[in-house]
């Protein structure tokens, strides 16, 4: 068995786990839909904010399309491979023929997949639903940047799960990052509304720019070119926190 | 025991951090129609009861939860304490503190720019929040009483917090939804009424007597509530 067909063959079995995963269910199914269908109720409402005004639809279906379902995505991600570490599981991988990097690879195949169509998907319903989301170019324009979000996300969980030392304090860690990044990054409420040195500050969080970048896309039909500071932001993330990951993650002791 | 608990620390300092953030957005409105309301001022008294009431209730379900799949109830009908007694001294000292905590965030939003009427009439908030905490509290033991196993009720009482943060008036303004849907909402949503009258009280300084339906049907929330609590959480087997 080659290291190909044999990493490809634990991606296909943790797929199959994965779709049996009540949680992977929830973070990828309920939750967005009930998300979207409050949103829908509420979709005569609209942010003002300066001179501009926004569709409150239109605003969270692009913000937490993008970082809701990552986050969702990294965070049942890192449940598995916090429980991973703290059971020994790689090291004990480590003595059979499959190596742990194979074993993470074929975890990780499925879950960025499941991710990106989670999100493209999320945005395809909000468009049914009446956000005024471009359904055309736009969404197959936005994959690229729909991949640096899924592999910040997964890259964000391997970190944790590294520097944590169990899934309790993995989780609570979890917990901590992520709700400052649904305010802080434009997400939920427009960044012009905030103090100017925030607003500032913001463009160098992770997520800002990509979550920028998409709403230009999706919803100003904007090119991706006119985000290349955006873009580059969110590849310098991605970049650092693969490394950090690569260092912190130990797949044996 | 509570005091001593990161679970509680965490959700006093997150509901205080949270309305501190809010403080810093200075320019935001709602648009409805050809209406605008002020967002910091809209959020602030729904947020200053449901952050901390939604986490307690969260912490309830769980706790609530671990003790069922433990059997630690079932132990402690052994003892001369009765899981009754237990349950009520918790939960009123959770009650307790989710009002001490409101008062808190309301104060820290006040501070930080939102607007609080400062009149005699935010003492009717003690109760008001009392009552809301209450009713969570008895809701979070439905919840771990018919769920199976700690994991679906965490889910379950996540889902149904999640609702009430968008239904109950606490982060949009029930008069958004279509159609008959503002009518209905304030009677068939816990909390929905009685955030309606926290905010007036907050905001307007109102009596608790221009609440007079809000109350009512925020005590009938109440007394299902505390009816269907005991009937799905058993305490013991034998009951």
């Amino acid at each position: 068995m080659t290291v190909i067909s044999g990493t490809l063959r634990l991606a296909s079995a943790s797929t199959r786990q994965l779709l049996r995963s009540s949680e992977a269910w929830a973070t990828t199914l309920a939750f967005p839909g009930a998300l979207l269908a409050m949103l829908w109720l509420f979709s005569e409402l609209r942010f003002e904010f300066g001179s501009q005004q926004v569709a409150l639809i239109d605003f969270w279906v692009t913000g937490l399309g993008v970082l809701g379902v990552a986050l969702g995505n990294g965070h049942a991600f890192l449940a598995n491979i916090s429980n991973w570490k703290a059971g020994g599981v790689l090291k004990r991988i480590s003595l059979t023929p499959i190596t742990a990097g194979q074993l993470i690879v074929g975890e990780v195949i499925p879950r960025a997949v499941l991710g990106m169509i989670t999100i493209v998907a999320f945005l395809a319903v909000g468009n049914a639903l009446g956000a005024d989301i471009r359904m055309g170019a736009e969404l197959v324009s936005v994959i690229p940047v729909m991949v640096i979000v899924t592999f910040t996300g997964l890259s964000v969980a391997f970190v944790i799960a590294g520097i944590t030392k169990s899934p309790q304090n993995a989780n609570a860690m979890d917990t901590a990052v992520s709700w400052p990044l649904y305010l802080v990054t434009g997400t939920m409420f427009p960044l012009a509304a905030f103090p100017a040195w925030l607003e500032q500050i913001a463009q160098f969080v992770p997520y800002t720019g990509l979550i920028a970048t998409v709403r230009g896309v999706v919803l100003e039909s904007r090119p991706l070119t006119d985000f290349g500071a955006e873009l580059a932001v969110g590849v310098v993330w991605m970049t650092g926190l693969l490394l950090a990951a690569g260092r912190t993650y130990r797949f044996v002791k | 025991m509570m005091l001593r608990s990161r679970g509680v620390i965490a959700a006093i300092i997150t509901s205080t951090l949270y309305v501190a953030f809010f403080g810093l957005i200075e320019d935001l409105e709602f648009g409805i129609g050809d209406e605008s309301i002020g967002f910091f001022d809209f959020v602030l008294p729904g947020f200053a009861v449901f952050l901390m009431v939604y986490q307690i209730q969260d912490i309830t379900v769980a706790v609530g939860a671990s003790f069922k799949a433990r059997g630690i109830l079932k132990r402690l009908a052994t003892t001369p304490l009765s899981p009754a007694r237990f349950i009520g001294v918790q939960t009123l000292t959770y009650v307790g503190l989710g009002v001490i905590a409101s008062g808190l965030v309301l104060a820290v939003g006040k501070l930080v720019g939102g607007y609080v009427a400062m009149t005699a009439n935010l003492l009717w908030l003690v109760p008001l929040v009392a009552m809301v905490a209450l009713t969570s509290i008895a809701l979070a033991y439905v919840i771990a009483g018919l769920t199976p196993n700690p994991q679906t009720a965490t889910n379950v009482g996540s889902t149904f917090s999640f609702l009430m943060f968008g239904f109950a008036g606490v982060m949009f303004p029930v008069a958004a939804l279509p159609g008959v849907l503002p009518d209905i909402v304030p009677y068939v949503v816990p909390h929905a009424a009685a955030i309606e009258a926290i905010r007036g009280i907050v905001l307007n300084g109102d009596a608790i007597t221009a609440y007079g339906r809000q109350v009512l049907i925020g005590i009938v929330w109440l007394a299902v509530a505390l009816t269907l609590a005991p009937l799905a959480y058993r305490f013991t087997d034998d009951r």
